[in-house]
C-alpha cells in the first residue's frame, strides 16, 4: 500500500510496514530492555536486548496478546498473584480491541521469527539503536542497543501519536512475563502452546483466543 | 402286480401302487392254491380227579384212560350220563385250551392228557389243575415244546394246530348290542374247532354252535378260493369305514366348534362397536388432541427452519464481525504506518544504513530545500493518500452497519424462534393435558378391543375359506381301496358256485344212507342254510327234527 511516494515497504505477506515495526521495535527497546545494559555496546547506549532470541520472543508476546494473556496465566499459577490474572482477563477484553493490534508471526526453526535487519537498519539510520555482534566472525549473539537519542525519540513518539501508548503498555507486561530470563527459556515457555508447537515453519502461528477466554472462564473471570 | 390288485385300482379309480400300499398295511392277502389240510386224529384221552372235593382227602378218586389209535368220530353208551359229553368235552378244552366241560365235573378234575396227531406228528397235552390255576405242558413226541397256564393255554394250542391244518384266523367287523361302533374281532382255533364236534344241545345251527359265523366256517373248511380275502377286506372295510366316519365327524365337531366360536367373536365385535358408538363424549377430546398433535407438528416443522435461520443469522453475524475487524484493523494499520513514516520523516538520517557513512549536513539540507532524499538521492514526496483513508474509513462505517444489521436479523431471528418455541411447549401441555383425560383412555381401551375383535374375526374367516378350499377327497383312498376288494374277492368267490352243488349232492347223499326217510333234495348255500325236501315238503334245516338234524350235521363234514 502507497503512502504517497513513500516507501511503504510492506514485506511480503507481512501485515505491517517497516516503519510500524521499526516502531514497536523502538517502544520495545525502551520499556522492555534488560535490567542490566549488555557488555559491548556503543558509549550513548541507555537500555539493550541481550540476543536476537530473546528479541524475537519478546516481539511475539507483544505482537500476539493471546498469547501474552496464556502466560500471565501461567505466571499468575506459579506466583498466585491475582492480579495477573486481572491483566490477562483485560487484555483480552472487547475494550482492548485485541485482534486490531495483533501481527501475526511466521515460525520458524526456533520459533515465531520474523527479519530484524530492515526496522534495525531504520533505527540505526537515525541513530536511535544499533545492533553488536559477538564471537568468531561476528556469528555469536547479537545483542540490540537503545541509544540516548531513541529514547528521547520514543518519549516525544509516544507524546505525539497517543494510540500507540497500547503498545507501551503491552511492553511493560511483556517485561513483566520475560524477566531476565533468556532467549532460549523464552522459546521453550512459548512452545508449550499446542498451537505454537504444532505451527509448520514457514507457516503463520495460529491465535488461541478461545482457549484463553476458557482458562479464564475455568477460572471465573470473565473476559 | 397281480391281477387282483389291477382289478381293485380299476374298481377304484386309484394308481395300483397306493392300491399294493393300502392292501399290505391291513394285512390283506391274495388267495394262493393251498394243500390239503393233514387229518387230525385223537390217539388217546385220559384224566382224573376226586368226586368229593369238600372232603379231607378228597374223597373217592376217579381216573378215566381211552386209547383211539384211529381216532375219534363218535362216542355212544347205553346208558345215560355215562360221561359221554363229558369225554368229548375235556378232548375239545385239551385240543383247544377253552373249556366248556360240565362245571361239576370241572371242578374235579385233577389232571388231564390228551395225545393227538396232525399230519403224523404226535402231540401230547399234559395239564394239572391246582389251587393256583392250571399249569400244562405240551409234548412233542418225548420233547417238552412249550409249557402254559390258565393265561396261555389258548395261544399255545392255536399257535400249534392253526397253522399244521392250514387255517388261519377269521377277522370280523363287529358291532355290540346297540351300539353303532364296532371292531375287528379275531376268531381263532377255539371257535374253528366246533365245526369239528357235534353237541347234542347244539343242533340249532348246522356247523358250529353259532349261526352269524356258520358260512364263515363252511366256507373255510371248504377252503373256498378267496373266501380268506373276502373276510380280511371285509373285516378291514368295516374298520376303515368306521375311521372315515370317526374323521368325518370329527372334522363336523370341529367345524361346529369353529361356526360357534366364529359366531361368538361376531357378536362380541358387534356388542364393543356398539359401545364405542356410545362413547361420543371423548371424540371431542380425540378431535381435540388430534388437532393439537397437528399443529405440534407443524410448529415443529417451523422451529427446525427457524432454528436453521438463527444459525445462519449467527453465522452472518459472525462474518460481518470479522468483516469489520479487518476493516478496521487496515484503518488502524493505516493510522500506524502513517504516524511511523510521519515519526520518522521528521527525523533526520544520520548515517547510512548499510554502511554507516555519515549524512552530511548539505545533503540534509538538499532534502529540505529540493524535496531530494538525503539517504538514497530520489525525489522524496511524503503525501499521505487521502482517497484510502476515506476508502477504508467508509469500509469500517459499512461494515458496522453490516454488523448491526446481522445483530438486528440475530434478534428478529431468535425472537421467532423463542415465540415458537413458546407456542409448541404450549401445544405440548395441551396434548399432554388431554392425553391423560380418563375419557380418552376408556375410548382407547374401547378402540383397542374393536380392532382386536375385528382382527380376530378376520383370522377365523380366513381360516374357514383357507378349510374350505381344502380337497376333502385328498388323502389316501383306503375305504375305497378296501371296498373295492371286498367286491373284486367275492366276485372270484362267487365263480365257485359249482362246490355247492357237488356238497349238496353228497349231504342228500349221506343223509339218505344215515336214514332220513323220504329226503329227496339238498341244497346248502355260503351261509350254511341247508333247504331240503323231505317226502315232498320243503324245510329249512332248522325245521327238521333233531335226529335228521343230528344225521346232518354230523355227516356234512
Amino acid at each position: 500500500m502507497r503512502v504517497g511516494n513513500a516507501q511503504v515497504t510492506e514485506k511480503d505477506g507481512s501485515p505491517s510496514s517497516i516503519e510500524q515495526d521499526a516502531v514497536r521495535l523502538l517502544i520495545l527497546l525502551d520499556v522492555a530492555a534488560d535490567s542490566k545494559l549488555a557488555d559491548g555496546g556503543p558509549p550513548e547506549a541507555v537500555a539493550s536486548i541481550a540476543g536476537e532470541k530473546r528479541l524475537q520472543a519478546m516481539d511475539f508476546w507483544l505482537r500476539n496478546p493471546d498469547y501474552l494473556a496464556w502466560e500471565l496465566l501461567d505466571l499468575a499459577e506459579e506466583t498466585g498473584e491475582a492480579s495477573l490474572i486481572e491483566e490477562a482477563a483485560r487484555i483480552l477484553s472487547a475494550g482492548e480491541e485485541p485482534d486490531l493490534r495483533t501481527v501475526p508471526m511466521i515460525r520458524w526453526r526456533f520459533g515465531a521469527w520474523e527479519p530484524l535487519d530492515d526496522r534495525l537498519s531504520l533505527l540505526a539510520a537515525y541513530g536511535l539503536a544499533v545492533d553488536v555482534r559477538h564471537g568468531k566472525n561476528l556469528a555469536g549473539r547479537r545483542d540490540i542497543f537503545l541509544l540516548d537519542r531513541g529514547r528521547r525519540a520514543a518519549a516525544d513518539l509516544l507524546e505525539q501519536v497517543p494510540q500507540l501508548a497500547w503498545y507501551r503498555d503491552r511492553a511493560k507486561l511483556v517485561a513483566t512475563v520475560a524477566g531476565d530470563a533468556g532467549g532460549e527459556e523464552l522459546k521453550s515457555r512459548q512452545k508449550k502452546v499446542w498451537e505454537y508447537r504444532e505451527t509448520r515453519w514457514d507457516d503463520r502461528i495460529g491465535g488461541i483466543r478461545d482457549q484463553v477466554l476458557d482458562r479464564l472462564a475455568a477460572l471465573g473471570v470473565p473476559a | 402286480m397281480s391281477a387282483f390288485r389291477d382289478s381293485v385300482a380299476a374298481r377304484a379309480g386309484v394308481e395300483k401302487d397306493i392300491v399294493a400300499e393300502v392292501l399290505e398295511s391291513y394285512g390283506i392277502r391274495e388267495w394262493l392254491p393251498a394243500s390239503s389240510s393233514p387229518p387230525l386224529r385223537i390217539q388217546r384221552i385220559a384224566f382224573e380227579g376226586f368226586k368229593d372235593l369238600s372232603a379231607e382227602p378228597h374223597g373217592e378218586p376217579f381216573e378215566f384212560s381211552w386209547e383211539v389209535p384211529g381216532g375219534v368220530s363218535a362216542l355212544a353208551s347205553n346208558e345215560n350220563f355215562a360221561g359221554k359229553t363229558s369225554v368229548i368235552e375235556i378232548i375239545r378244552w385239551l385240543m383247544s385250551g377253552r373249556s366248556a366241560v360240565d362245571g361239576w365235573v370241572f371242578d374235579r378234575l385233577i389232571k388231564a392228557e390228551l395225545a393227538f396227531s396232525v399230519a403224523d406228528q404226535i402231540f401230547t397235552v399234559k395239564a394239572e389243575r391246582h389251587d393256583a390255576g392250571l399249569s400244562g405242558v405240551l409234548m412233542h413226541g418225548n420233547d417238552q415244546v412249550r409249557t402254559f397256564d390258565d393265561e396261555t393255554f389258548e395261544q399255545v394250542m392255536e399257535e400249534l394246530i392253526l397253522p399244521r391244518l392250514g387255517l388261519e384266523r377269521i377277522g370280523t367287523f363287529q358291532r355290540g348290542a346297540g351300539s353303532t361302533r364296532g371292531k375287528v374281532t379275531q376268531s381263532g382255533w377255539p371257535l374253528l374247532i366246533e365245526a369239528l364236534y357235534v353237541r347234542p344241545s347244539e343242533l340249532g345251527t348246522l356247523i358250529g354252535g353259532v349261526s352269524t359265523l356258520a358260512g364263515s366256517l363252511l366256507q373255510v373248511y371248504l377252503a373256498l378260493p378267496w373266501y380268506d380275502t373276502v373276510l380280511q377286506a371285509r373285516a378291514a372295510s368295516g374298520e376303515a369305514k368306521q375311521a372315515e366316519g370317526d374323521e368325518r365327524n370329527a372334522l363336523i365337531a370341529q367345524a361346529e366348534v369353529r361356526a360357534s366360536l366364529t359366531e361368538e367373536t361376531r357378536r362380541r365385535l358387534q356388542s364393543a362397536e356398539a359401545a364405542l358408538a356410545q362413547m361420543s363424549g371423548a371424540q371431542d377430546v380425540v378431535t381435540e388432541l388430534s388437532a393439537s398433535a397437528g399443529r405440534s407438528a407443524e410448529l415443529a416443522r417451523l422451529e427446525m427452519r427457524a432454528a436453521s435461520r438463527v444459525e445462519s443469522a449467527r453465522s452472518a453475524l459472525v462474518a460481518a464481525e470479522g468483516v469489520r475487524v479487518e476493516a478496521e484493523r487496515a484503518l488502524r494499520n493505516l493510522d500506524e504506518r502513517e504516524a511511523a513514516g510521519h515519526f520518522f520523516r521528521a527525523l533526520e538520517p544520520r548515517s547510512c544504513p548499510r554502511c554507516s557513512t555519515v549524512i552530511g549536513v548539505d545533503r540534509r539540507e538538499q532534502e529540505t530545500e529540493h524535496g531530494i532524499c538525503s539517504v538514497c538521492d530520489r525525489e522524496a514526496e511524503y503525501e499521505a493518500d487521502p482517497a484510502a483513508r476515506t476508502d477504508l474509513e467508509e469500509q469500517v462505517t459499512a461494515t458496522k452497519e453490516a454488523v448491526e444489521d446481522a445483530e438486528r436479523s440475530l434478534a428478529e431471528e431468535t425472537a421467532e424462534l423463542e415465540r415458537i418455541a413458546s407456542d409448541q411447549a404450549e401445544v405440548r401441555d395441551r396434548v399432554e393435558s388431554l392425553s391423560e383425560s380418563e375419557a380418552l383412555r376408556r375410548r382407547r381401551a374401547q378402540e383397542d378391543l374393536v380392532s382386536r375383535l375385528r382382527g380376530r374375526l378376520e383370522e377365523r374367516e380366513d381360516t374357514e375359506r383357507a378349510i374350505s378350499a381344502e380337497d376333502p377327497h385328498s388323502g389316501v383312498p383306503s375305504g375305497r381301496i378296501l371296498a373295492a376288494s371286498v367286491e373284486e374277492a367275492a366276485e372270484r368267490v362267487g365263480q365257485t358256485s359249482e362246490i355247492f352243488v357237488e356238497l349238496g349232492r353228497e349231504i342228500l347223499d349221506l343223509g339218505q344212507r344215515f336214514g332220513i326217510s323220504g329226503l329227496t333234495e339238498v341244497r346248502i348255500d355260503r351261509a350254511a342254510r341247508l333247504p331240503v325236501v323231505k317226502e315232498g315238503t320243503k324245510y329249512n334245516y332248522g325245521k327238521l327234527p333233531d335226529g335228521d338234524k343230528l344225521r346232518l350235521k354230523s355227516q356234512w363234514r
